[in-house]
């Protein structure tokens, strides 16, 4: 659907130039909800401006559907940009124009007849949950409100795709949860395609199908989210699911703890407990949970446990082996004897 | 008595404020007409916007600063040929509007264009990825959430216009300024200086708080 080829974006100012796209190799598949993670600066939202052309590459090529953004002339381009609509962090509605207002002015951009404008504008208010509110001014409404006009105006000409700059960055958390699940229900809805940027890994966790994760103009790793959770394989996309799993054990714990301590990892439907629990029968030992957490991505279960094993030194060794064998991932932490 | 002379002085001051009234009238017409899309271009063919020319951009910077520099009244006397040109006179209310028009263009365009710069450049992206066209943009987007700064701009530019117009006395187009320099200055008649001038200050008190009045009205943010 979404196809980067080969790009590559300098901006240079004077003798500088910086890079801020490189080697950018990617495609978002139709229908699905793609997004690309990355610390402020790392190329994000340019890379997202390049697929509506707000951005042009220096070299390299970006197509929409079988349509490549290279040649178009300015009208084309504006005729693209009617099947894409955009949503930002601060969603630059037109403060001095009503809620209906603001919808219509993108009706207005695609030449809809006026007589057809006050049907369409309740259809998409009425969508976007926001009945009620058509004369309202922006000033007038919360944040989660002035999202969904920014929304209702991304979809008044019906779109194939939906780009989100930092969408819900600006939004509290009940609200973000709120805006999330609006897009998610879109997406199935509409069968539109959606492609966010966001520094938030919990927005990936909670609505994204696939992930790429960019840092310093680069794309370090792109793949489904699960997998990105489960096996994080460049140190950037490790440190962001750290940081949304946040399990970890405070040293003076560690110290105290007898036993070996040990990290399992278990996805899908290996359970950790049901395995421990065999282990514990098969080896004689004794376990004792000091951390733990299960998530669900994408409905798949993914969880963690932190686990002290005591017992004979044979016995905890072996043990550690056959768990290492049945689960996805093991980890010794930290060994007191 | 000084109530007498005011009331002698009654007529005089009606026409005087007729005077004023015409040619701040033309001129401020004539500014909103040309002013505003001026003001416009000035902004929309800055460096990273939809009409960006770098050319014209420097050639309409360069005329506006220098009709800007000039004293009012130099440009008064300078503006003689054109304005014989244009309405076949040199003296009268008139002829006075011709330079007062040129004077308060380039002053209401330079208004107008510091309130475009004030709306967020991340709202004129957004009407761009919806695809608008940059008329429909400057029309639905800029003009609209500029206005409350614009109706300032006018205000600000009719007080000044009211100033001006004082020194259109040089080509005999009369007004309130004129009235209190002929009389209450050659004449040193306090009286209609001090009259004149109360005139004066109620005048743009009162404009300013009009102006105050639509802005507010106009502003939703």
């Amino acid at each position: 659907m979404i196809t980067f080829k080969n790009i590559t974006k300098q901006y240079t100012k004077g003798t500088h130039s910086v890079d801020a796209l490189k080697d950018i190799d990617l495609t978002i598949h139709q229908g699905e909800i793609f997004g690309i993670i990355g610390a402020s600066g790392a190329g994000k939202s340019t890379l997202l401006r390049l697929i509506n052309g707000l951005e042009r590459p220096t070299a390299g090529s970006v197509a929409v559907g079988n349509l490549a953004l290279d040649g178009l002339s300015k009208q084309e381009l504006r005729h693209l940009r009617l099947d894409i609509g955009m949503i930002f962090q601060h969603f630059q509605l037109i403060q001095s124009r009503t809620v209906a207002e603001n919808i219509a002015f993108a009706l207005k951009a695609a030449g809809v007849k006026k007589t057809k404008f006050a049907a369409r504008i309740n259809e998409l208010i009425d969508l976007v949950g926001l009945i009620g509110h058509a004369d309202s001014y922006p000033s007038q409404l919360s944040g989660g409100q002035k999202q969904r006009v920014g929304i209702a105006r991304a979809l008044a000409n019906d779109p194939r795709v939906l780009l989100c700059d930092e969408a819900t960055s600006a939004l509290d958390p009940v609200t973000t949860q709120q805006i999330l699940s609006l897009l998610k229900d879109l997406n199935k809805r509409l069968g539109l395609t959606i492609v966010l940027i966001t520094h938030e890994i919990e927005v990936v966790k909670q609505i994204c199908d696939r992930v790429a994760v960019m840092d310093a103009g680069r794309i370090v790793e792109t793949g489904p989210t699960f997998s990105l959770f489960s096996e994080p394989r460049h140190p950037v996309s490790r440190r962001y699911v750290d940081m949304a799993l946040q399990i970890e054990l405070p040293d003076e714990i560690l110290k105290r703890v007898p036993g070996k301590v040990i990290r399992l990892q278990f996805t899908g439907d290996k359970t950790g407990e049901s395995t421990l629990s065999s282990a514990i029968k098969q080896f004689d030992i004794n376990v004792s949970i000091l951390h733990g957490k299960v998530d669900y991505i994408q409905d798949q279960a993914f969880g963690v446990l932190i686990v002290s094993l005591t017992g004979t030194a044979l016995k905890v060794d072996a043990a550690i082996e056959w768990l290492d064998q049945q689960l996805h991932a093991l980890e010794v932490i930290d060994y007191v004897a | 008595m000084w109530l007498d002379r005011i009331i002698d002085i009654l007529p005089e001051l009606a026409k005087a404020l007729g005077e004023t009234g015409l040619m701040v009238g033309i001129s401020l017409s004539l500014a909103i007409l040309f002013g505003i899309p001026l003001g416009v271009l000035l902004f929309v063919t800055d460096k990273g916007l939809f009409f960006e020319n770098r050319t014209l951009r420097s050639v309409l910077d360069f005329v506006v600063n220098i009709v800007r520099s000039l004293p009012f009244i130099i440009l008064l006397v300078a503006l003689i040929p054109l304005t014989n040109l244009l309405v076949r006179t040199t003296i009268g209310p008139g002829a006075a509007a011709v330079s007062l028009t040129v004077a308060a263009i380039p002053f209401l365009a330079r208004l107008v264009e510091t309130s475009l710069r004030e709306v967020p450049p991340g709202l004129i992206e957004a009407a761009e990825a919806c695809g608008a066209r940059p008329l429909r943009i400057i029309v639905s987007v800029l003009l609209p959430e500029a206005l409350p700064g614009i109706i300032q701009g006018v205000t600000l530019t009719l007080i000044s216009l009211i100033g001006f117009s004082a020194m259109a006395g040089i080509v005999g187009g009369g007004g309130v300024g004129d009235l209190a320099i002929r009389f209450g200055y050659y004449r040193y008649d306090n009286v209609i200086m001090l009259t004149t001038i109360v005139v004066l200050i109620v005048i743009v008190q009162l404009i300013q708080a009009t102006g105050n009045r639509f802005a507010r009205i106009a502003d939703k943010r």
